[in-house]
């Protein structure tokens, strides 16, 4: 017997960790109460982070359409001639402050129009009811406000567009985002980390015993810790999943209403939603990533405080 | 086997524990640690599992200085001690078969090997027909038996049975010491630390007494009283 008691490797799966997922489920189940509220408490972090995800996701995926907002749009009056257009063009280079221009022609800008309305809108219609204009971007963009004063005087510009308003909002609400966003994640983080932590607390307080034991049976620490630390792991991704399936059926009906009545509202034309796919994959990605890291942090905290092995 | 040279242990709160305590305990021996509580008993099994470090003097286990262990070799340090405790410290809602497993599972024998040890273990202490049985369907004795049955599960060098017979009753404490002797006789240290004057006397072994944290006597075939 005494051969055959040695069966003992430093190495090698015997079916145990099966076996803990089965354990897991159990004592999550035991303290039920207490394990709703941390998978709550993640699936509404998460959502959090998802919903200005997105939005900060959706500015970025428009960052071109942002750009053009920086974009000057000098229009020449429809009556000026090509010599009268040339002398504006030579006004503005000699100005110094412009990092380019691009001149749009009349016939240029009837086919941009085109694109963007039916055909049997502009029936009848040719380029010339159209202006010529000038697409300016300058070196400096604080300089903007002194050159638009100084373009609305040469003679021949009949308007100037400058969307820096816009702009800045933009700026200025995706920086506001950010810091909501990010203050009420980490402190719904924090809240969702106390309660997994609390939760394997408890189980580690009903299976003290158990924990004895493979202490003095010579169970090795990572051994004694799987159980809890998969418990955190398991509360992480069924809050990630819950909080996916939500975010992404969500995003889904969004994406469809915004195709049909939401591009029809003025705030919200030219601007482009990320595809649902790609959307998507994102969510499930960092949720999950969250979720397990908050997880397996939760499990840690409670090991270090209240596990002596 | 275990050697204890010069050794004290002072806890955090001043408490001293052990003083100058000088042991030698040779393999393949049987020895008992009686005294009062308080008296360093628990400390001493403590020592010798490496769940505390003396703060003074040297201890080899097995020939291992224990301050050299380093943490992550404990585990096996302790696989090769078998420990039995005064309330058994069997899990509830297992079976004795499955109680035994467990400590094999822990330490990754491979199930075909589990299922061909234990009942051999269960054999050995007599409990074989009780196999499905829980805890708490058993008496104190079987309980006793199975514990024992799992602190063997992994062929220990040393066996400590830290008041084995504190919850039995005089005949079912003698039916756990003769197991415990035969598991001596099949070449494994036995150390009991008890209060139990009848087995000590009915044993006569060698018995070692601690008193305030020291060995006041240290006799080859003793009594408890004498």
């Amino acid at each position: 017997m005494r051969e055959e008691l040695s069966g003992m490797s430093r190495k090698g799966a015997t079916g145990y960790e099966m076996h803990i997922i089965g354990e897991v489920i159990t004592n999550l189940f035991k303290n039920r109460v207490l394990t709703l509220t941390s998978i709550f408490s993640i699936v509404v972090m998460l959502i959090l982070v998802g919903v200005f995800g997105v939005f900060l996701l959706t500015l970025s995926y428009n960052s071109e359409y942002m750009d053009d907002m920086l974009e000057i749009r000098i229009f020449i009056d429809p009556e000026a001639d090509d010599y009268r257009v040339s002398a504006v063009e030579e006004a503005l280079l000699d100005d110094g402050r412009i990092e380019y221009i691009a001149y749009i022609s009349k016939e240029q800008a009837f086919e941009n129009v085109k694109e963007l309305y039916p055909e049997e809108i502009l029936e009848g219609l040719g380029s010339d009811f159209l202006p010529a204009s000038f697409t300016v971007r300058l070196r400096e963009d604080t300089d903007a406000g002194n050159f638009v004063a100084f373009a609305e005087n040469l003679n021949d510009v009949y308007r100037v567009d400058y969307h820096s308003r816009s702009f800045d909002f933009a700026s200025n609400l995706s920086n506001w985002v950010n810091i909501v966003a990010g203050s009420l994640s980490i402190l719904l983080g924090l809240l969702s980390l106390f309660l997994v932590s609390n939760t394997i607390k408890l189980t580690m307080a009903g299976r003290s015993d158990e924990v004895i034991i493979m202490k003095f049976i010579g169970a090795t620490e990572s051994r004694i810790k799987m159980p809890f630390i998969m418990e955190g792991i398991t509360i992480g991704f069924i809050g990630a999943l819950i909080a996916s399936l939500i975010m992404s059926y969500g995003y889904n009906r969004f994406f469809n209403w915004f195709g049909t009545e939401g591009s029809g509202e003025i705030f919200l034309s030219g601007l482009r939603l990320v595809p649902v796919k790609e959307s998507v994959l994102m969510i499930y990605l960092v949720f999950f990533g969250i979720s397990i890291v908050l997880g397996i942090l939760a499990s840690q905290m409670a090991i270090r405080r209240h596990l002596k092995v | 086997m275990i050697n204890f040279s010069n050794v004290t242990m002072v806890y955090r709160s001043g408490c001293e524990a052990l003083k100058n305590v000088d042991l030698e305990i040779a393999r393949g021996e049987f020895a008992f640690v009686i005294g009062p509580s308080g008296s360093g008993k628990s400390t001493m099994i403590k020592l010798i599992m490496k769940e505390e470090e003396p703060t003074g003097g040297e201890l080899f286990v097995n020939g291992q200085d224990v301050r050299d262990i380093h943490r992550y070799d404990i585990p096996y340090f302790r696989r090769k001690i078998g420990v039995v405790f005064q309330d058994f410290k069997l899990l509830k809602n297992k079976t004795a078969y499955q109680n035994v497993a467990f400590a094999l599972r822990m330490t990754n024998t491979k199930p075909r090997q589990i299922r061909k040890m234990v009942p051999q273990l269960l054999s050995v202490v007599g409990l074989l027909g009780k196999s499905n049985e829980y805890p708490t369907e058993m008496s104190g004795g079987e309980q006793q038996r199975v514990a024992l049955a799992r602190a063997i599960a992994h062929n220990p060098d040393l066996l400590i049975a830290d008041e084995p017979t504190g919850n039995l009753d005089p005949d079912t404490s003698l039916e756990i010491m003769n197991l415990i002797y035969k598991i001596n006789q099949m070449g494994t240290t036995v150390l009991v630390a008890t209060h139990d004057k009848t087995i000590v006397d009915a044993f006569r072994r060698r018995v070692i007494v601690l008193h305030e944290g020291r060995i006041v006597r240290d006799v080859p075939e003793g009594r408890y009283g004498v």
